[in-house]
């Protein structure tokens, strides 16, 4: 079954890391990255740009508008995702825990939707 | 009619947990599972009217709920135009010995529903559920209650009940909450909230009507099963003691006119000594693994009352003490209310309730207490034995409003007769 592994972090928190802890959480998400491909579980995995890069879409009565951002009041964004195939939601919850943003963010596990067609 | 649906709503509550596990070990869909028992059920009124009862009515059910499901699952995949699947998933369920309702007749007696509530209990306690919802989905799918009456006991309608309970059973299907007792690594995390429903299923039982005994022996039944898997794990050992010890009381605990006995007046030759002894070996065990938990704490004192030869040999400092120690672990109203209790019962008789009126006076304020009717009746029996009788009489009108069973109303209402006059 297919979970999608959504990391919420703060980004006021991302911003005031200095370059070594940078550094440091890049090289946890190398070695989290390297043992979920190894265990055959990862489908697809990212990390997103900042949200203050993000642009919405929508279309309501045949118009076509563009905003920028979402402007969320939450402050956990998303700032990345895994994507994997795993037997049931434990083994997911088991991988989520993992993820090394999990100590200062959260991340929300959802299961794919399949269609039988 | 009336008789027949009686007895299939006892049969129900006897074997419904154990015909939704093992159906769940089958189709791994609580909804399905469901409809497909109710519609068994419904069958079973009209087959059974007709053509008598069958020789095995739970393996009756089973089947035929079992035939209900694969039906439903048919006509889902044939408008899905999925028949290949259809017939590998039939196959899968079948293993080719499924038989038709009408071949039911001489059903065999010998036919055992497998057992597999445990994989029931630990799904519908999975954290991913919420708290309350595990609690609720466990008392209607393992313990076969009502839906009715477990929105009564969350404060919750009945219909918002509904609705919460089938977004779990669609999360429990879609997100792949597995169907299984947690591998080793997961076991002790997952025990907590199983241990905490089935003492709720428990505490359900110690009510006194006739149809709660059930959950009593359910409960009990249950812990076994976790103690058997798990034999090492003291807190699982600690709730069976305190489930045995608490039983051993029941036919002590409501008299000839159907008055509830308090503890210390009991006739302690009515107290089932096998239980005691089973459970204080239990908690013997428990307490040798050296790991102290909230259930092992609440059995020593059970286990204080139940090995004391008298009610005035009681050590009741040794059980206030025991509260104490249990507020490290279940902080709240409740444990303060029983521990002022205790307190109350060491040295002289009015001092000694004046003290636990202190101690219970800032729960006064606590929402918890509110409509809490053991903190009224603890609190009219303090007032009483401290000798203030007419503020005794106001706690105890209130205790008696708020009072649930005719037993302890009995009860209640022959305090304050005492009262009158004399003092204590």
């Amino acid at each position: 079954m297919q979970y999608m592994l959504l990391i919420y972090t703060d980004p006021a928190i991302d911003t005031s890391m200095t370059d070594s802890e940078q550094s440091e959480l890049m090289g946890k998400y190398f070695t989290f990255t390297s043992e979920l491909r190894e265990s055959g579980a990862m489908v697809d995995g990212a990390p997103l740009q900042s949200v203050t890069t993000a642009t919405s879409v929508r279309i309501r009565d045949g118009e076509t508008m563009i905003t920028d951002g979402p402007f969320a009041e939450t402050k956990e964004t998303l700032g990345g995702f895994y994507l994997i195939d795993v037997d049931n939601l434990d083994e997911a919850l088991k991988w989520a825990a993992k993820i090394p943003s999990v100590h200062q963010g959260c991340i929300e596990v959802r299961p794919v939707q399949v269609f039988n067609s | 009619m009336t008789d027949l649906n009686q007895t299939i709503d006892a049969l129900y509550r006897d074997h419904g947990g154990r015909l939704t596990a093992a159906l769940m070990a089958k189709f791994h869909d609580l909804s399905l599972v469901e409809d497909a028992l109710q519609e068994a059920v419904a069958q079973a009124l009209t087959h059974w009217q007709d053509k008598g009862m069958p020789e095995n009515p739970p393996a009756w059910l089973y089947r035929v709920a079992q035939r209900k499901a694969l039906d439903r699952i048919k006509s889902i995949r044939t408008r899905a135009h999925k028949e290949d699947d259809l017939s590998f998933h039939l196959e899968q369920v079948e293993g080719g010995d499924s038989p038709q309702p009408d071949e039911l007749e001489n059903d065999d007696m010998s036919f055992v529903i497998p057992d597999e509530r445990l994989k029931l209990i630990f799904t519908c306690c999975h954290p991913a559920l919420a708290h309350e919802v595990r609690i609720a989905l466990t008392l209607k799918t393992v313990g076969g209650i009502d839906l009715p009456e477990i929105a009564k006991a969350f404060l919750i309608k009945p219909a918002t009940m509904a609705q919460r309970l089938v977004r779990a059973k669609h999360k429990i299907r879609d997100a792949g909450i597995p169907y299984r007792v947690p591998p080793q690594n997961l076991l002790a995390e997952r025990l907590t909230g199983v241990l905490a429903v089935l003492y709720l299923i428990y505490n359900h039982g110690y009510r006194p009507d006739a149809k709660a005994r059930q959950f009593e022996e359910d409960a009990i039944r249950l812990a076994r099963a976790l103690v058997d898997l798990m034999p090492e794990e003291p807190e699982t050992l600690g709730l069976l003691a305190l489930m045995l010890f608490a039983s051993s009381r029941r036919t002590a605990r409501v008299d000839a006119d159907a008055c509830m006995v308090p503890l210390d007046e009991q006739d302690r030759a009515l107290w089932d000594r096998t239980k005691i002894n089973e459970a204080a070996e239990l908690l013997d065990k428990a307490m040798a693994v050296k790991r102290v938990g909230p259930y092992q704490l609440q059995a020593a004192i059970h286990g204080a009352h139940a090995q004391s030869p008298s009610a005035e040999q009681t050590n009741w400092k040794m059980i206030a003490d025991l509260y104490q120690y249990l507020l490290a672990f279940m902080p709240g109203p409740v444990v303060t209310l029983n521990r002022a209790v205790a307190v109350s019962r060491i040295g002289e008789v009015q001092l000694a309730a004046e003290k636990a009126l202190q101690l219970i006076r800032p729960l006064e304020d606590a929402p918890a207490m509110e409509d809490y009717q053991p903190y009224y009746a603890a609190k009219a029996d303090l007032l009483r034995r401290a000798g203030r009788v007419d503020e005794a009489r106001v706690i105890y009108a209130r205790a008696i409003a708020l009072t649930e069973f005719a037993p302890d109303r009995l009860f209640l209402e022959r305090r304050v007769a005492t009262l009158s006059g004399c003092g204590v």
